[in-house]
């Protein structure tokens, strides 16, 4: 086996390993509510063709887009029959292709920085986590690689074709979520602080018979605005999404400002990325192993020469700027940090290779080796604890406003009570809440005809199923205590539940359908 | 004169409704319940709710005292108790000894699953509460808790429920419409409204304590001696 083979052996097997733990069990963590809004999303899209932009909510439709292959694939002919790894399905596979992305970047310091890239990429806890979850940040994160793959490929090689690939990978971006302006612009950043250090053949000017750079850029502007705003518009469909994608700044930009509920101090991602740990019995997350090789991988590329040293100064600075840029908004969640990551998985590939490469006496490559193969280990012992048995704690630091486990039982309770209703599906469930975080209750009555949801009691509150707000307690003790019993709560996600009203009718039913009870003391 | 005789009898039956009406107030004279509450052992309420209850939300206030007819006692005290099941430890004696403080050595501990305790008054009496404490040194949520009274010591027959949270009728005493709730210093009150009684049985299934036991402190029977 030469080389050559060797290197792409390799990465078949860390991505095979890569889509073993993006994709086992993907259903082994309850949607987030965010999770399950995407869905009805999707279902739409995939049932009645539709997708409407909205400039306040929900980002834009690559991730719908991308699940439906697996929608049809699986041939889900309804909602109720749609589950959480047929969403979580596209994400899972689009993580795997993050990882040769990653080490087609890396290959430009050699092959073995590509396989150390790729295998950091393919272990990283935080990057497994979150390509098993159904929201557009590891997208997000793949087409930023791939237009920053596209963009050395154009700069090495003068070749149109990857100009404008680069251009429609930065339009995928923009398609799938508004902070892709905060990636371009770091991006942009990037190159203008290096741009009067490239080197040798990518400082000079086009090459004789090639289009210019300016053609080139033009071009590539040209297919991103293109692919965003067909995308963006529902294929055509819609076109006020176009204005409604520039005005949505303005919400995002208040939002911004952490007015609601995931404003976090500036240290946030920070302690996210080297070291966490909360309560006992949880492992103590870390990303150190990555940003110590980062740091070494940043150090050869400012201190060499050659061309391939300008993709890591900017992918070092495109990092560097994107973490402090996401530092600084008071807005945070945990998953806005991968597209800071990218850059330092793919310096990591660099700085490890070098770290092999650099050593001539043998035992100091055996100790690299073994640190090698250590760091590695570990970063997979902990991906597997994030996503397989941490994967609802709140010890998690990845774990974001989780729902819990116990919201399968909003479904077993509901679908128990329909059994023994004369309508069935079509038996009335209706739910009150003190505010619109009712999510992901709409994900698991999916199966329910009519469900209503109100903020607040509403004047009719009768009904045979509800599920409330225990700050609706009094109220509806108030109301309903001669006609229905509290049934117990539901838990929705840490310290949130709901109660369960049910109508006494229906409850007695239901108890009489169960196995006689036994006989009292 | 005919209609002047019966201006007269109206007058007269009035007086003499008045006159009822101010003795049976006078035998009604309402005083607050003669209940004095155990030291609490642990401050605030419970952040959250166990799963698998329908605990109520505590008030976080005390809770208001009722009225009830002066001459009202507590009928249960020192008075005879017996169980479903032999004691895990502690004795039957300890429900009624008048001693309700959350310490060790002072509540019965009944074998896990449905178990009940139950209290002879020795004569029918007029009941107005009942307040039972499990076990209040920890806002632990005891299961299946019904309260019933009845004069026949088998309750067979004349039974009356009076507070029933079993809403799976798991206890097959029928379906429970009332709610779990936080053992706290200030104990269950249930309103026996008047009801006539000399038997007065305790139901539970265990609690969310870390162990499947029954615990009873103290049961207090207020009402009036029969006579």
């Amino acid at each position: 086996m030469n080389r050559k083979t060797g290197f792409w052996a390799a990465l078949v097997l860390i991505t095979g390993a890569a889509l073993f733990l993006r994709a086992w069990d993907l259903g082994n963590r309850p949607f987030h509510a965010d999770e399950s809004v995407h869905a009805f999303k999707l279902w739409d899209l995939y049932e009645h063709g539709r997708y409407r932009y909205d400039p306040n909510e929900f980002h834009g439709p690559t991730l719908y887009y991308a699940a439906l292959p697996i929608l049809a694939a699986q041939h889900v002919r309804a909602f109720g029959d749609l589950t959480e790894a047929d969403c979580r399905g596209a994400v899972s596979l689009a993580g795997a292709l993050l990882v040769i992305v990653c080490g087609l970047l890396a290959s430009a310091y050699g092959r073995r920085g590509a396989v150390l890239a790729s295998a950091v990429m393919a272990l990283s806890p935080a990057f497994v986590f979150y390509s098993r979850y159904f929201i557009q940040e590891t997208l997000l994160v793949l087409f930023t690689a791939t237009m920053i793959l596209c963009w050395w490929q154009a700069a090495r090689t003068r070749c149109t074709a990857w100009a404008l690939a680069c251009g429609g990978a930065a339009g995928l971006m923009l398609a799938t979520k508004e902070t892709a302006v905060l990636s371009l612009g770091a991006w942009a950043l990037a190159s203008w602080l290096f741009r009067l250090h490239e080197p040798g053949a990518l400082a000079g000017g086009p090459e004789p018979g090639r289009p210019s750079r300016l053609r080139e850029a033009l071009g590539g502007a040209a297919v991103a605005l293109a692919i965003a705003t067909l995308l963006l518009t529902g294929m055509g469909r819609n076109w006020a999404a176009v204005p409604s994608y520039v005005a949505s700044f303005r919400p995002w930009f208040y939002r911004a400002h952490g007015t609601d509920i995931h404003s976090h101090p500036w240290t946030y991602y920070v302690s996210l990325l080297l070291w966490h740990r909360q309560g006992a019995g949880s492992p103590i997350w870390t990303d150190g192993f990555t940003l110590a090789l980062a740091l070494v991988g940043a150090v050869v590329a400012f201190r060499s020469r050659d061309a391939a040293s300008v993709l890591a100064r900017r992918l070092a600075a495109f990092s560097a700027s994107l973490l402090v840029i996401y530092s600084a908004v008071p807005y945070k969640t945990p998953w806005c940090v991968l597209s800071a990551l990218l850059g330092a998985v793919v310096l990591a590939g660099v700085g490890a290779a070098w770290l092999l490469d650099a050593q001539r006496l043998w035992w100091r490559r055996a100790t690299a080796a073994v640190v090698m193969v250590a760091g590695l280990a570990h970063m997979g012992w902990l991906a597997w604890q994030t996503s397989f048995r941490f994967q609802t704690d709140p010890r998690n630091p990845f774990v974001y406003a989780q729902t819990v486990p116990d919201a399968e039982e909003f479904r077993r309770r509901a679908e128990s009570l329909a059994q023994v209703h004369p309508d069935g599906y079509r038996m009335v469930v209706k739910v009150f809440w003190k505010d619109e975080y009712y999510w992901p209750i709409p994900w698991y009555l999916r199966r329910f005809r009519n469900v209503g949801y109100w903020q607040g009691v509403p004047q009719d509150a009768d009904a045979p199923l509800i599920f409330a707000s225990p700050e609706f307690d009094e109220e509806l003790t108030k109301r309903l205590d001669a006609t229905h019993l509290m049934n117990g709560y539901i838990g929705l996600r840490p310290h949130v539940v709901a109660q369960v009203w049910v109508r006494l009718d229906l409850w007695t039913r239901f108890v009489e359908s169960q196995p006689r009870p036994p006989e009292p003391p | 004169m005919f209609r002047n005789c019966r201006v007269r009898a109206s007058l007269l039956g009035l007086v003499f409704a008045c006159g009822s009406i101010a003795a049976v107030a006078q035998d009604q004279e309402m005083i607050p319940l003669p209940l004095k509450l155990p030291r609490p052992v642990f401050a605030g309420t419970p952040k959250d709710i166990p799963p698998g209850t329908t605990v109520e939300k505590p008030s976080g206030k005390p809770r208001p005292i009722p009225q009830v007819p002066k001459g009202t006692v507590n009928l249960a005290l020192k008075k005879k108790v017996t169980a479903s099941k032999a004691p895990f430890s502690g004795s039957l004696e300890l429900v009624t000894d008048g001693n309700k403080e959350a310490r060790e050595g002072t509540a019965l501990e009944l074998p896990p699953r449905l178990q009940w305790v139950q209290i002879d008054l020795g004569e029918s009496c007029k009941l107005f509460y009942i307040v039972f404490w499990h076990f209040h040194m920890e806002p632990v949520v005891f299961h299946d808790v019904v309260v019933q009274v009845s004069d026949d010591p088998d309750f067979i027959e004349g039974v009356t429920t009076l507070f029933n949270n079993d809403q799976d009728n798991s206890a097959g005493l029928g379906i429970g419409k009332d709610r779990e709730y936080f053992e706290t210093s200030e104990g269950k009150l249930v309103d026996a409204k008047g009801v006539k009684a000399r038997y007065v049985r305790l139901y539970s299934r265990g609690s969310t304590y870390n162990d499947p036991l029954n615990r009873y402190t103290e049961v207090e029977v207020y009402g009036l001696p029969g006579r």
